[in-house]
């Protein structure tokens, strides 16, 4: 297991509304009327075939109606306004998130331009959420993907199960992303921290999910 | 590993509504388990072996339906839909 160095990724932020550690990224009043992100390129077609990827996000407060990227993978560079136009293929988990309302977990695939969702919903915001998300190109006539969102960072406490069976081809992704903005121009504002983006690419299988997991247990 | 309907669950709505009790039971059961294993009544090793050989398969194969079903139901004619009528604004979704 070994967490993501965010300090290796490039960071887009014009109003200062992040800021980057070694294995956190805080946002700090992350608005929808701005273009800020963090990102990584992995390289052409990196993200090909099947992965699992664990990333915890955490929300301490929420203005209005936000919306954030959590974790995306996608072949352009931008927020996540961008990923979601027209002849844009990307796999992204977002929130949104309504101040004392609701907390929305979403799965979307861009297909050229195509938006493919799963949600789920919960009651009250702000919420914590620990995903794991799985690629799997064997299910399915061009892969599916898994989004397990659990309440506990140990992974043990499973929320609910999102998938979505992937459309018009096997696509591979270079740019994978671990905080985005979503600028439609609303005002709405979110402030907490993704953090502990593990790829589990250096061991990969289920066995760094789970030392994540007995690690947890045993802290 | 693959879902088994009972016979009365003939259209995708049925088909749909056993999946989705499916995936219930079955987080259920993986937060048994959970519990069982913070709390030290499961060895690692019964844990892990549960989420590869057991929660993740059944997952995979509950899912491989849901989605299917829900393609075939996205498609249906069944239901005279008025797009204009039938969805009222509540809550903000993008």
């Amino acid at each position: 297991m070994s967490f993501e160095d965010f300090t290796t990724y490039v960071e887009v932020d014009p109003n200062a509304h992040i800021s980057v550690a070694t294995n956190v990224i805080t946002f700090t009043g992350l608005a929808r009327n701005e273009s800020a992100y963090v990102y990584k390129d992995a390289g052409v077609d990196h993200f090909n075939g099947d992965f699992t990827h664990l990333i915890d996000a955490i929300y301490t407060s929420v203005t209005g109606t936000d919306v954030l990227g959590n974790w995306a993978l996608g072949n352009d560079i931008g927020e996540l306004f961008l990923l979601h136009s027209a002849g844009k293929n990307a796999l992204i988990v977002f929130r949104s998130e309504a101040s004392g309302v609701n907390a929305n977990d979403y799965l979307r695939e861009n297909d050229g331009g195509t938006l493919y969702t799963s949600s789920y919903v919960d009651t009250l915001s702000p919420q914590n959420r620990y995903y794991k998300i799985k690629r799997d190109e064997n299910v399915g006539t061009y892969g599916t993907i898994y989004l397990y969102i659990y309440s506990d960072a140990a992974r043990t406490n499973l929320l609910s199960t999102l998938s979505i069976a992937l459309h018009t081809s096997k696509k591979d992704y270079r740019y994978i992303y671990a905080v985005q903005s979503y600028n439609d121009g609303n005002a709405g504002a979110g402030t907490g921290r993704n953090e502990n983006l593990d790829l589990q690419e250096a061991a990969g299988t289920v066995i760094p999910v789970f030392m994540n997991q007995y690690r947890q247990r045993s802290a | 590993m693959k879902v088994v309907y009972p016979v009365t669950a003939t259209t995708e709505a049925s088909k749909l509504s056993f999946c989705y009790r499916l995936d219930g039971l079955l987080r259920l059961e993986h937060n048994d388990m959970g519990a069982k294993f913070m709390s030290g009544q499961i060895t690692e090793v019964e844990w892990l072996d549960y989420l590869k050989n057991t929660f993740e398969l059944q997952s995979q194969a509950i899912h491989f339906e849901i989605n299917k079903n829900r393609e075939i139901a996205s498609k249906s004619t069944y239901w005279a839909v008025n797009l204009k009528t039938a969805i009222v604004k509540e809550v903000e979704v993008i």
